[in-house]
């Protein structure tokens, strides 16, 4: 592997697809400030905030929601753009005989999708500081400190990436008042979130790169009918964790009929259990990140254009 | 240059055309070839379609080759150029004629007439 | 050196585009590559520049394009019939290309751009198709490879710019170059090919220079060549 050749394919691909990269930014901007502006003026004007205090911590959870759903666009933007060099019989041609190990090739084809999830995740987070910034300005009683407050820079950003996680979680939770109504409904709850998520805060980043060299391997398969095969399996593989999951569940809350007693805490093991649950995902998601590497190195190995 | 369809290999045409330019008197005895690579991109031929041409002439010792400095027509090459043509015309391109002169029913004096008018 | 032995390729399971080739193509030849529609032609050159897996035992200088080394890469440059065409001008693709092959010339790129008179600025995709094929078939002369691989080369040129496509590549021609040619257009490109291979649908008709054939068919007459050699089998 020669760095140099890196950097000459990295530039190739700027060269080359510059003009439609900053277009599909364009357009996601574009996207996400109408869709983001319509969810962020439908909490502020129309619904019913408990307080001007938990106000601002809401609509950092609604933008959380949104932005999972908008991360789910954004990857498959970003993966029709840049998987076009491999589906795409002509340019695939021309890429594969480009002069360039297949490791290298790996190389920048990771590097691309980390600047395409970095730049929406940058659109995201820009334009979420400025829908605070707008709304200090529109309704000045919320809360907006509790938010902007915040001193510790670092956590900042995390508030503004909790996306990342795939959570709606906020990591300082003891202070938000939100969660002061779910501690009188389940004792420590909000104690054992904040316990849960600042163990596996690093983890979380890692299943989020896991999840895109899975999108990454998925649309490198062979041809368009083998694409369509290979998502539908891992929407399968999906779907199989869920019924088990609802089973789990299912059995869990039979077991609690029969015993014939709702135990106060037995909420609170349901929840522990998925987040045990969610704990063992993230340990094993290194490995399944390598996995997925691995299987991408064999399909650039094997790609043919077709 | 266009080449006939039907007619001699590429490098036998070329092989003429050099001789002509001997005969029309455009290249002196002692004077240059033009290079192989030159002689390729002016006539849009392959390089070694143009060297067995110049081996060729080599081989008839039209011309010869100066290590590192090219190809020179030798001395008396015009005349092995006229003795070349003069035994392909008679032994090839006349029999032909005669056919055709033959078939259309001329005589060989009618044939001379005509050709008076050319030369 | 190419040095194919029993090479094979297939796109579905079923049918083999290309069955039982056997060539080997000493370097500092043009070839041309000829055969009916739909014989393997492409696909030949797709396998040999490693864009396409093929079965069977082939190699370039010792190399197998298989395994798409880098090295191996640098010396091979496949002009394809359909390039793809980017967003972008000759000159922005030319740039980034030429710091790919340590064989580049820009002398040379300038040189075709400007004979086959290529509009630099334009953006490709804006180009007629003539005018894109001018510019692609350009960078990848000025690559300088030691082996070119190209299809059709002047399909869609016009008649001036063929016989530039000619000059270019006769000034370009060499003992240490290897350009292999697929095409239809035989009167556009016979007098740059001396070494013809005519492939059919399970093996290989015909693999000869001008002098072999000459001696065979008693003309050098591509065209007849063809027709003698395809019309009298049918099938191997």
């Amino acid at each position: 592997m020669k760095l140099e050749r890196i950097l000459n394919l990295l530039r190739y691909d700027w060269s080359l697809y510059k003009r439609n990269y900053l277009m599909s930014v364009c357009i996601f901007a574009g996207l996400f400030l109408i869709f983001g502006t319509i969810t962020f003026l439908w909490q502020l004007l129309i619904s019913d905030p408990v307080s001007p205090n938990q106000a601002p911590a809401q609509m950092v959870m609604y933008g959380a929601n949104f932005s999972q759903y908008a991360e789910i666009i954004m990857v498959l933007l970003v993966t029709v753009i840049l998987h076009h060099k491999f589906t795409n019989p002509r340019t695939a041609t021309a890429y594969l005989t480009l002069p360039g190990t297949t490791g290298e090739k790996l190389t920048v084809m990771i590097i691309d999708y980390i600047v395409g999830y970095l730049t929406v995740r940058a659109i995201m987070w820009i334009g979420l500081a400025l829908y605070f910034l707008i709304g200090a300005l529109v309704a000045p009683d919320f809360n907006w400190g509790g938010i902007f407050g915040c001193t510790d820079p670092i956590k900042l950003i995390e508030y503004m990436f909790i996306g990342l996680q795939g959570t709606n979680n906020i990591p300082n939770f003891s202070s938000a008042d939100i969660f002061a109504e779910l501690d009188k409904q389940l004792p420590g709850m909000s104690q054992m979130m904040t316990d849960f998520l600042n163990r596996i805060k690093w983890w979380g980043y890692i299943t989020a790169f896991v999840n895109l060299f899975i999108y990454m391997s998925l649309n490198l398969c062979f041809k368009k009918n083998g694409q369509f095969k290979a998502i539908a399996s891992y929407i399968g593989i999906t779907i199989v964790i869920m019924i088990f999951f609802i089973l789990h569940s299912a059995l869990f809350f039979a077991h609690l009929a029969t015993s014939g007693q709702m135990d106060p805490n037995a909420p609170l093991e349901f929840i522990r259990s998925i987040f045990q649950f969610a704990l063992i995902y993230s340990w094993i998601s290194p490995f399944l990140c390598a996995g997925f590497i691995a299987i991408l190195h064999c399909q650039i190995k094997k790609k043919q254009p077709f | 240059m266009k080449f006939q369809d039907n007619a001699q290999p590429i490098f036998m045409q070329i092989f003429d055309l050099i001789c002509d330019k001997v005969l029309k008197g455009e290249i002196e005895p002692g004077g240059q070839i033009t290079s192989v690579r030159e002689l390729a991109v002016e006539l849009e031929v392959n390089p070694n379609t143009v060297q067995r041409a110049i081996e060729r002439l080599l081989m008839q010792e039209i011309i010869y080759s100066q290590r590192g400095k090219g190809n020179f027509l030798t001395e008396g090459a015009r005349e092995a150029i006229i003795e070349l043509r003069t035994r392909r015309l008679l032994e090839e391109k006349l029999p032909l004629l005669a056919e055709e002169i033959k078939l259309l029913g001329f005589t060989p004096e009618h044939v001379a007439e005509e050709l008076k008018k050319h030369i | 050196m190419v040095q194919i032995k029993n090479l094979s390729y297939s796109y579905n399971a079923c049918i083999n585009v290309l069955e039982n080739i056997t060539l080997t193509l000493p370097e500092g030849h043009i070839y041309g590559l000829l055969g009916r529609n739909g014989v393997g032609k492409s696909t030949l050159l797709k396998l040999l520049s490693g864009a396409l897996l093929g079965k069977g035992s082939y190699t370039i200088d010792g190399y197998d394009p298989r395994k798409r080394t880098a090295e191996m890469q640098q010396k091979i440059r496949l002009v394809p019939e359909n390039e793809a065409i980017f967003q972008c001008t000759i000159t922005q693709l030319a740039k980034v290309t030429s710091s790919l092959y340590p064989t580049f010339s820009q002398n040379i790129f300038n040189k075709a751009i400007h004979e086959f008179q290529v509009p630099t600025d334009l953006m490709l995709t804006r180009m007629s198709l003539g005018q894109q094929k001018k510019a692609l078939i350009s960078l990848s002369l000025a690559c300088g490879t030691p082996y070119l691989f190209m299809d059709e080369p002047t399909n869609g040129m016009d008649i001036p710019s063929k016989s530039i496509f000619r000059k270019l590549v006769a000034s370009m021609a060499d003992e240490k170059k290897t350009l292999i040619i697929s095409t239809h257009q035989v009167d556009d490109l016979e007098s740059l090919i001396d070494h013809v291979i005519i492939l059919a649908p399970n093996g290989v008709l015909l693999n000869a220079s001008l002098e072999e054939i000459y001696e065979k068919y008693g003309t050098e007459d591509l065209k007849e060549v063809f027709m003698q050699v395809t019309g009298t089998a049918s099938n191997i």
